[in-house]
């Protein structure tokens, strides 16, 4: 099947040609194509979820891992590590938070594993290391904690590291 | 998609779907665009929280206590339930019309309806699961998370409703119908067999069971389906069908023919598992129809068994052994059957030629030989030479053997390693005709065949030891490489110490080979030069079977060789006993009375008194035995052989009266004898030498006297090996490690082991212990 | 990029608001069709309400929509005196919200500071997007984070202290750190259906072994239940079998 391509419609009504390998890695593309077959006509499929700019980002991303070994069944029990982003990956994802949130929404709508770990991996990685504070500035992220509740929780939490 | 309103409610999403699924259940194509839609409406449903509780900041107070204990239970938060709960009584409601139109259907009918059905709807579910799997992954992964058991995936949930809805009202029927079509197909209708493989599909797909430990899928398939509403019922109608077929069919055919058909019952059953059954009913299946055709019917195939051994059907003995094989320890029976069978014939062929076979063991082993050449056969073609059979085949060889017509004829268990030892004789001396030297090494394999079902291994020992004596001190064997062969393999058989004085013996004879040599040398250097052309086998009296002879008078020609040799052993080996075994001993003599030269090969007693006529021309018998001092019982047959062969004249007897049944004993003491100086003979080599009658007799009268007393040390020995060893030991266990030890050798009887043991208890080697009776204790 | 201001400083001085740019949110989402597929219209982008800080008795309530900021106030005074509470409120669009010194005054008397400035990152589009994310991406991020760190992470807010303590994350976090095996044991899952994740993950070994031991027990009397009711089930299943084979037997005779 390799060169044979599908077209993909944005929300903003640009379509694309993407090989039809290089989609399947998006499992709901996949599973659709295995359900309803390839017709020789083939219809342009809409995502009228993603717009042209995070569809073309997300077509990129997946064009340069298509070689990648497919991501292992279920890696619950294996060591997680934010650390292993490779550097065109790092690269990729230098974008404002608005567009990685939409990447991290893309890949869940599209259910493409790697990419969803990759953009959780890289929001994981501004959380890492971080006093609360600086979270809070990192997202805009307001503190509903009265300050007798944040006692509290800091007392609990020294429980839990004691035990 | 409008993007200022993308707050789906239900009602309004549903809208949405129903059209789809509508289209996918009523089984119309769809197109890609369309369902990506459904896809993307059921995202967006699942992602839009209405209730954003959690998000909404400062509007409630954060409950300490009650936050730690909270399992997840607040994934109830997540959309997604509602719209389940919808597509599950869509397809309730869909699946109600679906047996609604199939109740009615019986047969083929129903198969028809249901598999197509079915394939459909297992289309059908396929897709829905997909363009809903948001809801899978988002809310029932959830669900199940937090402990729910009756969630399942959407697809999973449409199999579930299916047994619920369809399958439960019509699986009799189906089933049924099922059934139906297997019993024609049985009675070589040709059916659709797809009808069947669909419902048996169907039957294995509704059978699942959850499961927390794999994260990616909450259900695992189970058979339970299959097995309760199919496989059951199956196995019955199986038993039920093959039974009726079993009783029917040996009314009018052969077991034998019974048996064909089995066998392609069984291929068939096989056949029908793998092209449209679950595998997993093959051995359950197949053991089902074992149980039936074979199991209960090995009254009949025993009694088969039988009538196809006599008749020598191998083939169809091999069939039957197939077949019973496949039920556990139904052929123990047929072991007992062949081991029988075998014995007999061996019994019976050994009496038809038992006339002839307990004086030849030439018929009497090569029949025992031929005997087991056929039954290996039977036992390799017909079971596979599987060891159970060729233990049946030692065992019935072993009675047959060691107890025969001839063997009770010749009053002794004995004569069976007599007759072999005879047999191997016969091989192993020179001139045995014809036997070219591949086949003798073959008939040498047959002869340890027979030689290992021998009980009294000792005894074939005993006479092995025998006649090898007799062919080396003879010069008999026909070749030395046969001699140690045969040697190497009962060595390999019994052991080294079963073989150490056949070994001596053959060394005996190498080792006289060189003192010979070095004789002739001490002669030259002693100027000895007055002997006799000479030669002399110095035997070690424990390993020889030979006994001391009746000695007599040197004679004046032999004198000097005699005492030369004598001095030089004694010389060489100081301390040594030299005992002359005359009665094996041999001479040329030439004579020089007569035109003609002949040469005359004599015993050494001939010689004896042959050389006493150098001095007188005639003598009285009494006289001769004055001269010759050798014992007047041997001196007539001496005599008498030599007056047969006409050297000898009888001055009291007429020539005429020396016939056949002319006796030593009508020899008077007081007759006469001369050489008869005109003696004529036809060759120039005459040989008189022929064997003593009493001297053959009585060896083999010695060995058999000898074996009991040989038995008993034996047994002595081992039960002093044993008890070194053990100390104390209990009077049965004993009995048992003797027997065990010795069972290479002979089988020792308990009367006589328990003699020994009294024996030795009176020697004081044992004794018994004082508070236990049971108990012996060694003495050191 | 409608925003490229991502991480501001909240100790700017006042001066700096000007700095700030105006943002059309409705723009952005249409920018973010994803992001604007759970930032729904009338969304409530922020909403608070508080007393000032005493001796004043004050109370304030500011709410952010995707259209407008609203600020309501009313004074209040211990003495009676007429018409001593009269409330105020101000309705701006983002851009004027943003040049309002008013009602920035009013906001730090009441809330403080850092209500003024967490007001102004909103108007000027840096927006709390973590917290609009699906419940399980939010677990999947808090997964790659080191354990050690989620006690902290916990105090940000109380929709983090919700995530750190979340039984899908701890069970992540529990079969990283002991394997799939123990998933095998019926009692864990049983001990898990009752304690949850986070629970099992902190207790120690003795303790866990003990716990399930008492499953174990819990467990035998149950299955004494259970088996009872197999053992009807079997028995029914007995005669049903007993009852076809008997239907069977009259079918052959009948033939």
């Amino acid at each position: 099947m390799a060169g044979h391509k599908i077209k993909l419609q944005s929300s903003d009504g640009d379509t694309f040609d993407v090989e039809v390998e290089i989609a399947k890695q998006s499992a709901t593309i996949k599973t659709m194509l295995e359900d309803l077959g390839m017709d020789e006509e083939e219809d342009v499929i809409p995502l009228p979820n993603v717009n042209s700019a995070i569809l073309k980002k997300v077509i990129q991303w997946a064009t340069h891992h298509k070689d990648d070994p497919p991501p292992p069944e279920d890696d619950e029990n294996r060591e997680k590590n934010t650390n292993d982003i490779s550097s065109w990956d790092q690269d990729f994802l230098k974008v404002d938070q608005g567009t990685l949130f939409e990447l991290i929404l893309a890949a869940n709508y599209l259910d493409i594993k790697g990419l969803l770990d990759v953009t959780c991996k890289t929001v994981a990685n501004m959380i890492k290391g971080k006093t609360p504070e600086e979270i809070r500035r990192t997202f805009n992220i307001k503190n509903d904690f009265t300050p007798q509740e944040e006692e509290q929780i800091k007392k609990e939490n020294e429980w839990c590291e004691e035990k | 998609m409008s993007q200022t309103n993308r707050h789906v409610k239900l009602d309004e999403v549903w809208a949405k779907l129903l059209d789809g699924i509508n289209h996918v259940y009523q089984f119309q194509g769809m197109k890609k665009p369309a369902y990506m839609l459904l896809y993307t409406h059921v995202y967006d449903y699942c992602i839009s929280n209405p209730n954003q509780s959690r998000t909404v900041p400062g509007t409630s107070r954060v409950h300490i206590g009650g936050l730690s204990r909270s399992n997840g239970q607040d994934g109830a938060n997540i959309v997604g339930g509602e719209l389940y709960n919808k597509l599950k009584n869509y397809l309730k409601d869909y699946l109600k019309d679906v047996c609604q139109s199939g109740v009615d259907l019986q047969g083929e009918g129903v198969l028809r309806f249901y598999t197509n059905r079915w394939e459909k709807y297992q289309f059908s579910s396929k897709v829905m699961n997909d363009f809903c799997s948001y809801i899978n992954r988002h809310w029932v992964q959830r669900e199940f998370n937090s402990g729910r058991k009756d969630i399942y995936e959407i697809y999973t949930m449409a199999m579930d409703s299916w047994q619920k809805v369809v399958f439960q009202p019509l699986h009799k029927q189906v089933t049924h119908a099922c059934l139906d079509l297997i019993k024609s197909e049985r009675n070589n209708e040709i059916i659709n067999t797809r009808l069947i493989s669909g419902v048996i599909q169907s039957y294995v797909a509704l059978g699942f069971t959850e499961e927390l430990t794999n994260s990616s899928h909450i259900t695992s398939p189970t058979l339970t389906i299959y097995r309760d509403y199919f496989e059951l019922y199956f196995l019955h109608d199986t038993e039920q069908f093959y039974r009726l077929e079993a009783a029917t069919f040996l009314v009018h055919n052969s077991v034998t023919e019974y048996l064909k058909k089995v066998a392609t019952r069984l291929d068939e059953e096989v056949h029908r598992v793998q092209s449209y059954l679950h595998p997993s009913t093959l051995s359950i299946l197949i053991k089902k129809v074992e149980e039936v055709l074979i199991r209960d019917q090995l009254d009949a195939i025993y009694t088969e068994a039988k009538k196809l051994l006599r008749d020598e059907r191998y083939q169809d003995l091999a069939l039957l052994f197939k077949l019973t094989n496949r039920i556990p320890n139904a052929t123990n029976e047929l072991k007992k059957i062949v081991e029988n069978h075998i014995y007999e014939m061996g019994i019976n062929t050994i009496e038809r030629v038992s006339g002839t076979a307990i004086n030849d063991p030439k018929v009497y082993i090569e029949t025992v030989i031929d005997i087991h050449k056929k039954f290996l056969k039977l036992v390799q073609e017909s079971f596979n030479g599987e060891q159970g059979f060729t233990a049946a085949l030692d065992k019935a060889c072993g009675k047959f053997i060691n107890n025969n017509v001839v063997t009770q004829s010749a009053g002794s268990t004995t004569k069976s390693p007599e007759l072999l030892a005879r047999y191997c004789d016969a091989l192993l001396r020179k001139g045995s005709k014809a036997v070219e030297e591949t086949d003798l090494e073959e008939k040498f394999n047959q002869i340890m065949i027979v030689f290992n079902y021998i009980e009294d291994k000792d005894v074939y020992q005993k006479f092995y030891s025998k006649m090898l004596a007799k062919r080396l001190v003879g010069q008999l064997s026909a070749s030395d490489d046969y001699e140690e062969s045969m040697i190497s393999k009962l060595k390999q058989a019994c052991g080294f110490e079963y073989t150490s004085k056949l070994q001596r013996m053959f060394q005996d004879i190498g080792v006289s080979k060189t003192l010979l040599t070095e004789y002739e040398k001490y002669c030259e250097n002693h100027s000895i030069t007055d002997t006799a052309d000479f030669s002399v086998m110095v035997l070690s009296s424990n390993s020889w079977p030979f006994s001391g002879s009746s000695n007599f008078v040197i004679p004046l020609e032999l004198k000097s060789t005699f005492n030369s040799f004598t001095e030089f052993y004694t010389h060489r080996h100081n301390g040594r006993k030299l005992t002359w075994l005359h009665q094996h001993s041999k001479g040329e003599l030439q004579t020089y009375f007569t035109t003609q030269k002949y040469i005359l090969q004599v015993s050494t007693y001939q010689m004896v008194v042959l050389l006493l006529f150098n001095k007188v021309l005639t003598w009285t018998v009494e006289r001769l035995q004055d001269e010759t001092q050798i014992k007047s019982e041997l001196l007539l047959q001496v005599i008498l052989g030599l007056l047969k062969s006409k050297l000898l004249i009888c001055t009291d007897i007429n020539d005429d009266e020396i016939d056949e049944d002319f006796k030593e004993s009508d020899i008077k003491t007081h007759y006469s004898i001369r050489l008869s100086t005109d003696f004529r003979s036809k060759k120039l080599r005459i040989n008189l030498n022929v064997p003593l009658k009493s001297v053959e007799q009585k060896d083999i009268e010695g060995v058999h006297r000898t074996i009991d007393e040989d038995r008993k040390m034996v047994i002595q020995a081992a039960i002093v090996r044993i008890m070194k060893a053990r100390q104390t030991l209990r009077h049965a266990l004993l009995m048992q490690e003797v027997i065990q030890q010795l069972s290479s050798r002979f089988r020792p009887k308990i009367p006589v082991i328990k003699k020994c043991i009294d024996v030795l208890i009176e020697k004081e080697y044992l004794e018994r212990q004082s508070n236990e009776k049971d108990v012996l204790r060694y003495l050191a | 990029m409608a925003n490229n201001k991502m991480i501001m400083n909240l100790d700017n001085d006042d001066d700096n608001f000007n700095s700030k740019k105006s943002f059309n949110i409705h723009e952005y989402l249409k920018e973010h069709p994803l992001l604007a597929g759970i930032i729904v219209k009338n969304e409530i982008l922020f909403e608070c309400h508080g007393e000032a800080p005493s001796p004043s008795k004050d109370y304030g309530q500011i709410e952010i929509n995707l259209d407008q900021i609203i600020i309501r106030w009313w004074k209040i005074t211990l003495r009676n005196i007429e018409g001593s509470i009269y409330p105020g409120q101000i309705k701006d669009s983002y851009e004027d919200f943003l040049y309002n010194k008013i009602a920035h005054h009013e906001i730090n008397r009441i809330f403080g500071k850092k209500i003024v400035n967490y007001c102004l990152n909103i108007v000027s589009g840096q927006i709390d997007l973590f917290k609009y994310l699906p419940l399980n991406i939010q677990i999947k991020i808090f997964s790659f984070i080191n354990i050690d760190d989620i006690p902290q992470i916990s105090l940000v807010s109380k929709l983090f202290r919700l995530i750190s303590r979340h039984n899908d994350l701890w069970k992540i976090f529990y079969i990283r750190q002991h394997g799939k095996k123990i998933l095998k044991n019926k009692y864990f899952i049983n001990l898990v259906q009752i304690r949850g994740w986070r629970y099992l993950f902190f207790t120690n070994k003795l303790k866990l072994q003990m716990e399930l031991r008492r499953q174990a027990l819990l467990d035998v009397y149950q299955e004494k239940q259970h088996s009872l009711d197999l053992i009807n089930k079997q028995e029914h299943r007995q005669q049903f079998l007993l009852n076809s084979s008997s239907i069977l037997n009259q079918e052959e005779q009948q033939q």
